[in-house]
C-alpha cells in the first residue's frame, strides 16, 4: 500500500467507525463518566453504544482506585539509582520513572509559585550516577531521575517496595486525604513534564525501555488483584515490543480468562493497541484470521501477540495453539502460566504441578492434590517446525526482555511461557510476584529456557538454559548457606503445598515425587540442551 | 423463480455446474478470503475455493484471495472472525458436526456484528449413527445465533442466494448463512446461469470501501469485552436495533437482485397457492419435488394443492407464512429433521405461533410494527419428517402427505419413506419428470470414474444441445470399490423432482456384477437401452452371460443391449497405473454419444461432437495435463466407435408374445 493509500484508508476507516459506531469523545465523557460516578447501571440506556460494547483505547486511565488500598509507595529519593526495576515490576503502571535534563527540570520548577509544591516536586527527582554522573563526566547535560506515583492506579500492593529491595528508596505510607492530594498533585507535574529525550535512554540497556512513552501502551485501571503478576508479564511484553516497533504496529487478541476478565471489563480498557477477545480456546485461530487480513492489506510487519493463560493454552486451547505454530504465520503467543485456572477460582490445569493442593485436584483424605504430573507447554512447542520458544520470568526482566525482542525478530510463531504468580491461588503475599517467579526458576520449579530455531542445526545450539543457577547441576545450592535450591524449598514458601508438609515440617511422599518430577524435566532440559 | 433474459441487464451466464460449484463462483470474486475445514458435504466448496487461491486468483477488485485452513470448524469460525474483525469480506463452508462445533463462535460473530457469510451443506448430525447426507438438524441446532438464515433448493438458488446473502448481510450488519442440501444440492449438476461479474462487483460493492476495520492499529478499540448486570443485558437488548433491519435489508437484498437479473427471489416463495385447499410447506431441494408432484395432484387428482417454500427461515417471515397459508384446509410442514421433545418441529412450532398471535391480533417484530392478516380461524397444521439422512423423498410421498390432509382421521405427525406406525402409506409414485424426459441410471463400482464421467456427459449434454440436465451420484460412506448408482436427467424444462430415479430411458451396468444385487433395470422404459460391461466378443456370449430374468426383462420392455470391453479399452489406453481402473468410466460417453437420441437430434455429426467433447474433457481433466486429456479423449472415441449392439434374434424379441407386449406396455 503506498502512503498515500495507506493514509486515505485510515480515514476511510475512522469515518466508517467514528459515523455511527463509536464516538470516542462521547465513549470517554458519557459512558466512562457515569462508570466513575456511579450513575452508569442504572442511568446508561440499552443503546449502540452497548449494542456492540466497543471500548476506547486506554479508558482504563480514567478509573480511580485510590480509595481501595490503605497505603501507597513513597519515594525516598536519596536512595534511587534510576534501577527502573519498580516501574518494570509494577503490574498497574501506577509508578513510572523519568528523566529530565538538568536546566529543563529547573525552569519547570522556577515556574511552580508555591514553594511547598516546588518542595514536593522536587523530593522527587534523584541524581543518579546513571543519569546525573555518568553525563556529566562526559561533559553533557545530565539529568535528574524521578519516580512517581499514580494514586488512581496503586491498588497497594508494595511489589515496587519489594523490587526497590536493599536500595531502600522505596516504603509503604498510610494514606490520609492530605496525602492522597499530595501525589495527585505530584504527579500531575510529572504528567506536564516532557517524554524522557532520547539521549537519556541506553538502547542497549533493556531496563530503560520504560523511559520511552512508546513503551508504555498498558495504561492501568485493570481489575486485577493487587500484585497480580499477569499485569507485569503482560506490561513488559508490550514495553518490549513497542519501544522496538511503536505504537502502531501492535495488536491484541486475548483467549478468555483472567486476563480478559481483568483488563476488558466494560468500560475500562488498559490497552492503547487494538484488541479483542473472542471466545477462551480459540485465540490463535483468531489471530490467524488477523494476521491473514492484515498481511493482505500489505501490515506484514505489524505485531500480532495472543495471551492466554495455561488453560486457554495448555488445555482448551492447545489444540489451536498446535495449530497456530505449524501455520509458520508470524503470530507471537504469550502464555501466563499461574499453573491453574486462576479465573474461575483455581482449578488445576494440567500446568499444575504434582502435590498443588487446588480445586479439581483438592489434598484430601484419600487424595493427596495433584497427581498428574506437569505438563510442559515450552517444549511441546519447540518440536513445531521452526518455532521460536521461551520460558521465562518477570522477576529476571533482561531475559524476559530479550526474549520478547527476539520472538519479535523471529520471522514466525513464537511462544512466550512466563511464570506467574497468582496470589490468591498460590497462598502468597501480594508483594511476593517477583520473589515467588524467582524462586520457581532457581528451585528448577519453573525453569527459563530460550529455544531459537536461528541459533544452529544441532537442539542444543538451538536450547539455550543461560539464566538458571548453575545450569550443570542438578540443584542450585546457596555457595555461602550451603542451602538446596530443591522442589521442596520452593513447596515450602507457598500455600499451596502447605499439607504437604507434615507437623515436624518433613515433605510427603507425595512432595518428594514432585521433587522428582522437576528433576526429571530440568534433566530432560539440561539433555536437549546439551548440557549433560 | 421467473425468468424472462430480455427485460434484464444481467440474466447470467449459461453453464452447468452443482450446488457447490455455484457457491465458489461467487465467492472467489467477492471475498477478500475464505478460512474453512474439510467436512463432507461441503467439502467441494472449499476445495473450489482453495484452489482458485493456488491459482493467484484475485477477487473484483484485485484482492489476492486468501485461504487458511484451522485445524477444526470451531477454529475456521474464528479465523473468520478475526479476518473479517481486521475488515476483511470472508466465507465458510462446513456441514453437519462441524457447524454444530462452530456453534459457540457464530454467537461471538454475530455479536461484534461481523457481516460474514457461511455456506452450509445441510447434513444430518451424528446420533444414533453418523449419516453425511442432507439433513436440516444441523441449521435448526444454531438457528438461534443471531444468524441470518436463508435455504436454496437447486444450484442456481444456492449461488443466487450467496449473492444476496452477501448483500443483506453487510446493509445489516448481520451475518448470514446459505444453506444448500448436503450432496443433493452441492453435487448435483444441473444447468444454471451464474451472476455476471460486473453484477457482482456492483451488486455488493468494494469491500475495501465498505467494511469497518475493528481491529485498526491506527484507530485502536477494544471488543468482545466482559459486562456484567450493569450492562450484559443492554447490549443484549440493544442488538435488536440491528436485527430489526434484517426483513427490510433481505428484502431489498432480494428485490434489488430481482430487477437485475430476472430471477425472482421472496422471503416465503408460494406456488400455485392462490386457490389451494391443501398447502405442503418446507424447505430445501424437496419443496421442488412438491411442486411437481403439486402439479400432479390438481392435473391428475382434481386436488387443489399449493406449495410454500420458505427462502428465509431466519428472520422468520411470520406474517408472509400466514398470508400465504391462511386460506388453505389444512397445511403439512414437512422437515428434514425430527427433535420430538420440543413442541413441534422448529418450522411447524413457527408457523404455528404465526398463527396464534395472528388469530389473537398480536403483531410481529420488536414493536409488533408487523401486522397480520386478520383471520378468523386457523387451518390445520400437521407436520411431518421425511428426508433424514438424503432418505429419498419422492413425488408419492407428498401425494401420501396431501391425501393424510384429506383422511378422515389425518395423522397429525407423520413420517414418509420408512416402516413405521407413524409412517404414511406409499401410494402412487407417478413419473413427475418433465415430458419427454430421459433418464440414466448408471450402476458401477467406486473407483471406475462413473461419477466424474457422470457429471462430464451432464455439463456437455446441457451446455451442446441446449438441454436441461440434472446429474448426481447416490453417495454412499464407503470408498473404492463399491457398488455405486449414478443418476442423470435430460429434459427440455428445468427438472424439479430432486429424487433417485425409478423411471428411466437408458442403465448403463459398468458392474458386472450388478445382475447379482438386485434388479438393476428396475423401472426401465419400454424400448430403454441397456449397457452392459462385457469382456466377451460374441454377442451371444454376452447375451447367455445376463440371468433368465434379467433377459425376459429384456425381451419384454423390448430393450437394445449394447456391450464392450471398457475395461481392455481402459487398459490399453491409459499409461499411469492409477487411471488403469478409472479410465474405463469415461468410455461411457462414446457410448451415451451413440446409444442415445440426443445426438442425431442435435443434427452434429458425431465426428462435430466428439471435437465438442473435447472441451468438456478438459473441464474434469485438464488439470491432470495434457497426457490424461488426450487418453480420455481416446477412450471416448473408442466407446463410440467400438460399442456393439446384441442383435435382436439374439435376444429373441423379433416375435414377441403379445401378451407380454401388453403387460410391459
Amino acid at each position: 500500500m503506498s502512503d498515500l493509500t495507506a493514509v486515505s484508508s485510515a480515514r476511510q476507516n475512522t469515518r466508517l467507525i467514528t459515523s455511527d459506531v463509536l464516538d470516542v469523545e462521547d465513549f470517554n465523557n458519557r459512558i466512562v463518566g457515569a462508570y466513575n460516578d456511579g450513575s452508569a447501571e442504572l442511568e446508561l440506556p440499552a443503546d449502540h453504544c452497548t449494542a456492540r460494547s466497543l471500548v476506547t483505547a486506554g479508558s482504563g486511565i480514567l478509573r480511580d482506585f485510590s480509595y481501595i488500598a490503605p497505603e501507597i509507595p513513597i519515594l525516598n529519593s536519596e536512595n534511587c539509582v534510576g534501577c527502573m526495576d519498580c516501574v518494570i515490576e509494577c503490574p498497574d503502571t501506577a509508578i513510572l520513572g523519568k528523566v529530565v535534563p538538568k536546566a529543563q527540570l529547573e525552569a519547570e520548577l522556577a515556574k511552580i509559585e508555591d514553594p511547598a509544591d516546588r518542595e514536593l516536586y522536587a523530593k522527587q527527582f534523584a541524581k543518579t550516577t546513571k543519569y546525573w554522573n555518568t553525563y556529566e563526566k562526559k561533559g553533557a547535560e545530565p539529568g535528574y531521575f524521578g519516580i512517581f506515583i499514580d494514586p488512581t492506579k496503586c491498588k497497594g500492593c508494595a511489589e515496587c517496595v519489594d523490587a526497590c529491595g536493599n536500595h531502600g528508596a522505596l516504603a509503604m505510607l498510610k494514606k490520609d486525604d492530605s496525602s492522597l492530594k499530595e501525589f495527585q498533585k505530584t504527579f500531575n507535574f510529572y504528567r506536564r513534564l516532557p517524554e524522557t529525550p532520547k539521549s537519556f535512554i541506553n538502547e542497549k540497556l533493556l531496563s530503560d525501555m520504560m523511559l520511552a512513552d512508546r513503551s508504555l501502551l498498558y495504561v492501568g485501571g485493570a481489575g486485577s488483584c493487587m500484585g497480580c503478576g499477569e499485569g507485569t508479564a503482560i506490561r513488559m511484553m508490550l514495553a518490549a515490543t513497542g519501544f522496538v516497533y511503536g505504537k502502531d504496529n501492535i495488536g491484541i487478541v486475548n483467549s478468555t480468562g483472567c486476563s480478559t476478565v481483568y483488563a476488558s471489563t466494560y468500560p475500562y480498557n488498559p490497552y492503547l493497541v487494538p484488541w479483542t477477545n473472542s471466545l477462551f480456546e480459540n485465540g490463535p485461530a483468531d489471530a490467524m484470521g488477523v494476521r491473514a487480513r492484515w498481511d493482505q492489506m500489505g501490515w506484514k510487519g505489524k505485531k500480532l501477540w495472543v495471551i492466554g493463560g495455561d488453560g486457554a493454552m495448555l488445555d482448551i486451547g492447545f489444540q489451536s495453539l498446535s495449530r497456530m505454530l505449524a501455520s509458520g504465520m508470524d503470530i507471537k503467543v504469550l502464555i501466563l502460566d499461574t499453573q491453574v485456572y486462576s479465573n474461575t477460582g483455581g482449578q488445576s490445569s494440567t500446568a499444575s504441578f504434582k502435590g498443588q493442593n487446588t480445586k479439581f485436584s483438592v489434598h484430601g483424605t484419600v487424595v493427596p492434590g495433584k497427581t498428574e504430573r506437569r505438563k510442559e507447554i515450552a517444549q511441546i512447542a519447540m518440536m513445531h517446525p521452526n518455532t521460536f520458544v521461551a520460558q521465562t520470568s518477570c522477576a529476571m526482566s533482561n531475559h524476559f526482555y530479550k526474549s520478547i525482542i527476539a520472538a519479535n525478530e523471529f520471522d514466525g510463531p513464537a511462544v512466550i511461557s512466563v511464570y506467574t504468580t497468582c496470589q490468591p491461588e498460590h497462598g502468597v503475599g501480594d508483594n511476593m510476584a517477583m520473589s515467588q517467579s524467582k524462586l520457581a526458576v532457581d528451585t528448577r520449579s519453573f525453569p527459563v529456557l530460550i529455544y531459537d530455531p536461528r541459533k544452529g542445526n544441532k537442539l542444543a545450539e538451538r536450547l539455550s538454559l543461560q539464566g538458571n543457577p548453575a545450569p550443570k547441576e542438578d540443584w542450585y545450592r546457596d555457595p555461602k548457606t550451603g542451602e538446596v535450591f530443591d522442589f521442596v524449598m520452593f513447596a515450602r514458601s507457598e500455600g499451596r503445598f502447605a499439607k504437604q508438609f507434615n507437623k515436624d515440617g518433613m515433605p510427603t511422599d507425595m512432595l518428594l515425587s514432585a521433587k522428582q518430577d522437576r528433576l526429571e524435566n530440568w534433566r530432560l532440559l539440561q539433555e536437549l540442551a546439551g548440557l549433560i | 423463480m421467473s425468468h424472462e433474459d430480455k427485460k434484464f441487464v444481467y440474466p447470467g451466464i449459461a453453464t452447468t455446474s452443482d450446488g457447490a460449484g455455484c457457491v465458489v463462483w461467487v465467492e472467489t470474486h467477492i471475498t477478500h478470503g475464505a478460512c474453512a475445514y474439510p467436512i463432507t458435504s461441503s467439502t467441494t466448496m472449499g476445495t473450489g475455493y482453495q484452489t482458485e487461491y493456488s491459482n493467484g486468483k484475485k477477487n473484483l477488485w484485485g484482492d489476492m484471495l486468501v485461504f487458511v485452513q484451522p485445524e477444526s470448524e470451531h477454529s475456521a469460525a474464528s479465523t473468520c472472525e478475526g479476518f473479517a474483525l481486521a475488515g476483511g469480506r470472508v466465507t465458510n463452508f462446513t456441514s453437519g458436526q462441524g457447524l454444530v462445533l462452530m456453534k459457540e463462535v457464530l454467537y461471538t460473530i454475530s455479536g461484534k456484528r461481523l457481516p460474514v457469510v457461511f455456506h452450509i451443506g445441510a447434513r444430518a448430525l451424528t446420533s444414533h449413527s453418523l449419516n453425511v447426507h442432507a439433513g436440516h438438524d444441523d441449521v435448526m441446532s444454531v438457528a438461534d445465533c443471531g444468524w441470518g438464515i436463508l435455504f436454496g433448493r437447486n444450484a442456481q438458488e444456492a449461488g443466487d442466494l450467496a449473492l444476496i446473502a452477501r448483500r443483506a448481510a453487510e446493509n445489516c450488519e448481520t451475518p448470514f448463512m446459505n444453506v444448500q442440501d448436503g450432496f443433493l444440492t452441492t453435487h448435483t449438476i444441473e444447468n444454471v446461469r451464474v451472476p455476471e461479474l460486473q453484477f457482482m462487483q456492483d451488486y455488493v460493492g468494494d469491500p475495501n470501501a465498505k467494511l469497518r476495520c475493528l481491529f485498526d492499529t491506527r484507530f485502536p478499540l477494544m471488543s468482545g469485552v466482559v459486562q456484567n448486570q450493569d450492562s450484559y443485558m443492554k447490549g443484549k437488548i440493544a442488538q435488536r436495533n440491528y436485527y430489526d433491519k434484517v426483513p427490510a435489508a433481505v428484502v431489498e437484498a432480494m428485490d434489488e437482485f430481482f430487477d437485475n437479473t430476472g430471477r425472482r427471489y421472496q422471503l416465503v416463495d408460494g406456488y400455485r397457492m392462490e386457490d389451494a385447499e391443501y398447502a405442503v410447506v418446507g424447505m430445501g431441494g424437496m419443496m421442488e419435488t412438491a411442486e411437481a408432484a403439486a402439479d400432479y395432484m390438481r392435473d391428475e387428482m382434481g386436488l387443489k394443492v399449493g406449495v410454500v417454500h420458505v427462502t428465509c427461515f431466519a428472520p422468520f417471515p411470520a406474517v408472509q407464512l400466514v398470508q400465504a397459508l391462511k386460506g388453505v384446509k389444512a397445511v403439512t410442514v414437512v422437515e428434514r429433521m425430527d427433535n420430538p421433545l420440543a413442541q413441534s418441529n422448529p418450522l411447524v412450532q413457527g408457523i404455528k405461533a404465526a398463527f396464534a398471535d395472528a388469530l389473537t391480533g398480536l403483531g410481529y417484530g420488536s414493536y409488533s410494527e408487523n401486522k397480520y392478516p386478520a383471520i378468523e380461524r386457523i387451518p390445520k397444521i400437521y407436520a411431518c419428517a421425511a428426508g433424514l439422512g438424503s432418505r429419498d423423498i419422492r413425488g408419492g410421498h407428498f401425494i401420501a402427505i396431501v391425501e393424510n390432509m384429506r383422511a378422515a382421521q389425518p395423522k397429525e405427525f407423520s413420517v414418509v419413506g420408512v416402516k413405521h406406525a407413524l409412517a404414511l402409506t406409499d401410494g402412487a409414485d407417478p413419473d413427475l419428470r418433465p415430458e419427454g424426459a430421459f433418464s440414466m441410471r448408471g450402476h458401477s463400482v467406486g473407483g471406475f470414474g462413473s461419477v466424474t464421467t457422470n457429471k462430464l456427459i451432464a455439463s456437455f449434454v446441457g451446455e451442446l444441445f441446449n438441454l436441461h440436465v440434472q446429474a448426481y451420484p447416490k453417495y454412499g460412506s464407503e470408498k473404492k470399490g463399491l457398488p455405486t448408482t449414478y443418476y442423470l436427467t435430460v429434459a427440455n424444462a428445468h427438472i424439479r423432482t430432486h429424487s433417485e430415479l425409478n423411471y428411466v430411458e437408458f442403465i448403463p451396468l459398468n458392474d458386472v456384477n450388478a445382475f447379482n444385487l438386485g434388479n438393476p433395470l428396475d423401472g426401465i422404459a419400454y424400448e430403454g437401452s441397456v449397457f452392459i460391461q462385457s469382456d466377451r466378443l460374441d454377442p451371444m456370449d454376452v447375451w447367455s452371460a445376463i440371468p433368465a430374468y434379467g433377459q425376459k426383462i429384456i425381451r419384454n420392455k423390448r430393450l437394445r443391449v449394447y456391450y464392450l470391453d471398457t475395461v481392455k479399452i481402459a487398459r490399453d489406453v491409459a499409461t499411469d497405473p492409477d487411471l488403469l481402473q478409472r479410465m474405463q468410466g469415461v468410455v461411457l460417453v462414446g457410448i451415451f454419444i451413440k446409444v442415445t437420441p440426443f445426438a442425431e437430434r442435435s443434427g452434429m455429426s458425431q465426428i462435430d461432437i466428439l471435437a465438442s467433447v473435447e472441451k468438456y474433457v478438459r473441464k474434469y481433466f485438464g488439470k491432470r495435463g495434457e497426457k490424461v486429456v488426450e487418453e480420455n479423449l481416446r477412450c471416448v472415441k473408442l466407446g463410440l466407435t467400438e460399442v456393439q449392439e446384441i442383435p435382436a434374434h439374439v435376444i429373441g424379441i423379433a416375435a414377441p408374445l403379445v401378451e407380454e407386449f401388453a403387460v410391459a406396455r
